[in-house]
């Protein structure tokens, strides 16, 4: 088969011998491709106690056909600043559970927050990407 | 030096001008590309509490990655650190995943009273997780 397609490099390396991670862009590799993203605010009631929080789910929907690819970035009011967005779920201390869960399936997105907090509600903050990206 | 390259913009927003924000591509930013994607199975033991797997990825680097488990309880693709929802406490189902320059290293753990298997469905990019 013929050698074709398109390729650039990143400046300094020539396009035509540069090594694969010194692409900046190749045909041959798929790349991350934003389908939607969003944002919003969820608020969860106040703890029954400090290890029986309340929960909260924002289920979004894709409408794709398949498990897409997805990236959720949350803050954590309760344990940390508000307003400060992580890519990662915050673990949970001792017997309570994580503040917040992230998952996907073939229909929605669902991302998940908890509060172990008993004496006050919290307003959780959420962004989330989903990719065309198949992964099942 | 001469001023070339590719560009192109999202709807709505001219191409000559538009902020890279604004930007699909442009040949001066580097976009992720991948590499691997597929999924392995992970026997997670309850006498141990967890099951690891590698995944070899044949970069002689550290890649940049992304993992997704699907855990004991639901169908659903799981975020790392993220925990099953079947039970709201006590509840130890979660994936972790860590990279060297030979494999990503994949680890279940779980305090479930028998054993089961979990599947990691991963994306490995050709971009370094560092420079």
């Amino acid at each position: 088969m013929s050698d074709y397609g398109a390729k650039v490099s990143q400046a300094g390396y020539d396009v035509k011998t540069a090594a694969k991670e010194r692409l900046v862009f190749s045909s041959k590799y798929d790349t991350f491709k934003v389908y939607v993203t969003g944002n919003g605010t969820l608020t969860v009631a106040a703890a029954v106690d400090p290890f029986t929080p309340r929960a909260g789910t924002v289920t979004v929907a894709h409408n794709l056909s398949y498990t897409p690819a997805y990236f959720v970035f949350v803050d954590n009011p309760v344990w940390a600043t508000a307003g400060k967005l992580s890519p990662y779920t915050f673990r949970s201390i001792g017997a309570t559970h994580n503040v917040a869960n992230f998952a996907c399936d073939s229909t929605n997105i669902y991302i998940t927050f908890y509060n172990p907090d008993s004496t006050a509600s919290h307003d959780y903050e959420y962004r989330y990407y989903i990719y065309y990206n198949e992964l099942a | 030096m001469a001023d070339y390259g590719i560009k192109i913009s999202k709807s709505g927003f001219p191409v000559l001008t538009a902020d890279k924000n604004d930007q699909i591509f442009n040949s001066e930013a580097n976009s992720l590309k991948i590499w691997a994607t597929g999924n392995v199975n992970i026997s997670v033991s309850a006498a141990s509490g967890f099951g690891t797997a590698t995944v070899a990825h044949n970069l002689s680097y550290e890649p940049f990655f992304l993992v997704y488990f699907k855990l004991k309880h639901a169908s659903k693709l799981w975020f790392q650190d993220s925990q099953d929802d079947s039970r709201l406490l006590a509840n130890f189902n979660s994936g972790m995943v860590n990279t060297d320059s030979t494999n990503l290293n994949l680890r279940v753990n779980t305090d479930e009273a028998s054993d089961w298997t979990a599947t990691a469905y991963y994306i490995i990019f050709i971009d370094k997780a560092y420079e």
